[in-house]
């Protein structure tokens, strides 16, 4: 710059001293008109030369301002050209770095905030995901605080189930004693009834054989029964036979006159004593009739009888039987009251035992549900704190939002 | 001296004369006739005698007409000549009454009945074969001329 307006105040001092030179050769006498020329022509070649250097000047300037507006207003990617080494050469390649350091600044920025954006964006997914986790993990303490309470009182009632049951086995082995005595009772009167239905087995026995004579007697009876009746229809045929015997004989009385009277008073005696004998006879079948039928059902009440003894003497076997098992069966009893006596002082010794344990089991079962429930109330804390820490990380996520659309105005 | 013979048909007391019965049969086995006449129910053996049955309830009005089975166990009044094939069937015979015609009201006569007769303290109709045969000759007659004209229609 300096050289340059050195050669213009050159230009503007020599050249109208070279014009007042050549004036002078080419018109020697009239010096003053060429000096009032020359310096004219300084003059004006002063302000031309000025004119041009403030032109020059002016221009790049202006196109450093217009840089330096499209910087600030975001636009990176001017390019700055450095022609000169004067001031404002200086000026250029001092915004050219600035705009290089200033490029490099907002592509590490952007870099910056894309990587963190997706950071806490991850960061908030994964918050998401833990506070849904923990609120799980919450819920399943709670369920498992519930199932610990669940299980301390199931627990005390199992020891107090467990009390009463030792209770009963006591009572079971002594009740099992004093069964052990009434089997043994029972086993020893067992005995008796077996004898004593042996006997009553053998009085059926008898009444059975008793009870088939009469049977047969009875069935004889029947048969005497109907041939009474046979006779009497007999009878009953003569008697009719007799009365038409009378009749006819009254008939040929009357057809013999006088002759005939004695004969005719004859045959009406024969007549009613005919009519007599049927009535009688008519009586005599109904009897005969009456007793039949009684003897049938005296027949079909022995076929009773006799299947009811039958039917005594097969039960009274069977109870026989029946009794003897049970005889035997009562022993068996007896052995089986006794090991159960036996097996229920066992019960009882192990349900003590098991009452201790039970015992032990319901502490511990407490100290689970008490446990739970501080673990049930740290991780509803834990929840609370994550959900905090998913606000924030939401709300980070925002401003890194915000600050990379804030870094994208910048064009690199 | 007469007898009345006394039997019971239905509400009725029927009796007959000795002098117009031949003989009382215990009821022998009964032919039921193909196309029986009115109260002519059946023909029988009697003695080796071929008699005409009359079923006497049915004659007198006293119940739908019997059939042989329904008879078997009565009695058979074969009658006296002329009338020795006509028979009279009935359940019984209840009694044998001395008959003394003077005590029969004839006032009372009319169609088969010779009169009513006392007996205790009822009355007995007392029936006469002779009438009887000859309504039922009408009877059999018109039927015979009801048959023959039917034929003839028919033809």
């Amino acid at each position: 710059m300096k050289q340059k307006i050195a050669w213009a105040f050159i230009g503007v001092v020599m050249f109208p001293i070279l014009v007042g030179v050549v004036l002078d050769w080419l018109n020697p006498t009239d010096l003053v008109q060429n000096r009032l020329i020359m310096v004219f022509t300084g003059i004006a070649v002063a302000l031309f030369a000025a004119l041009v250097g403030a032109r020059f000047l002016t221009k790049r300037l202006v196109d450093l301002a217009d840089v330096s507006q499209k910087v600030a207003e975001g636009d990176l990617s001017q390019t700055v050209r450095v022609e000169t080494g004067d001031e404002v050469g200086v000026l250029a390649a001092s915004l050219r770095t600035m705009m290089e350091r200033l490029r490099d600044m907002v592509r590490q920025i952007q870099t910056s905030t894309g990587l963190m954006y997706d950071a806490v964006q991850n960061l908030t997914v994964s918050t998401s995901e833990v506070t849904a986790s923990t609120s799980e993990v919450a819920v399943n303490i709670q369920n498992i605080a519930k199932g610990a309470e669940t299980q301390a009182s199931g627990v005390e009632r199992a020891v107090e189930a467990t009390h009463k049951i030792s209770g009963a086995a006591h009572a079971i082995a002594d009740s099992g004693r004093s069964a052990e005595d009434q089997a043994a009772d029972s086993a020893h009167r067992a005995s008796e009834g077996a004898a004593a239905v042996g006997e009553a087995s053998q009085a059926m026995s008898d009444i059975l054989s008793l009870v088939e004579q009469s049977a047969g007697q009875v069935q004889t009876f029947k048969g005497h029964a109907s041939e009474i009746h046979a006779l009497v229809e007999g009878i009953t045929t003569l008697s009719h036979q007799t009365h038409i015997l009378a009749l006819n004989a009254t008939i040929e009385a009357a057809r013999a006159g006088e002759a005939g009277r004695g004969f005719a008073v004859v045959a009406e005696e024969v007549r009613r004593l005919a009519e007599n004998t049927r009535e009688m006879a008519a009586q005599i079948a109904r009897l005969a009739q009456d007793i039949t039928g009684r003897t049938q059902e005296v027949v079909l009440r022995m076929e009773d009888t006799r299947s009811a003894a039958q039917l005594g003497h097969r039960r009274t076997e069977a109870v026989a039987e029946a009794l003897t098992r049970i005889t035997a069966g009562t022993e068996s009893t007896r052995d089986a009251v006794r090991a159960i006596a036996r097996g229920a002082v066992s019960q009882a010794e192990g349900l003590g035992q098991l009452n201790g344990v039970m015992q032990e089991i319901q502490g511990v079962a407490t100290e689970n549900a008490a446990g739970t429930e501080e673990a049930s109330a740290a991780t509803e804390e834990t929840t609370a704190s994550m959900e905090s820490i998913n606000q924030q990380a939401q709300a980070l996520l925002a401003e890194a939002n915000r600050l990379r659309s804030l870094s994208e105005k910048f064009r690199l | 001296m007469q007898q009345l013979l006394v039997a019971r048909l239905g509400q009725r007391w029927v009796g007959w004369t000795t002098a117009h019965v031949e003989e009382i049969a215990a009821m022998p086995r009964l032919f039921d006739l193909a196309q029986p006449f009115p109260h002519l129910m059946a023909t029988a053996f009697v003695r080796g005698k071929l008699v005409t049955v009359i079923d006497s309830a049915s004659l007198l009005g006293e119940g739908e007409p019997s059939t042989a089975a329904g008879l078997q166990d009565g009695l058979l009044l074969r009658m006296a000549a002329p009338l020795a094939n006509l028979a009279f069937a009935v359940p019984g015979i209840e009694a044998a009454l001395p008959f003394r015609e003077l005590e029969l009201r004839e006032q009372e006569a009319g169609g088969i009945w010779m009169g009513l007769y006392p007996w205790q303290d009822v009355w007995v109709s007392v029936i006469d074969p002779s009438a009887v045969a000859v309504e039922l000759g009408r009877g059999v007659g018109s039927a015979v001329r009801n048959l023959s004209a039917g034929r003839e229609h028919a033809s």
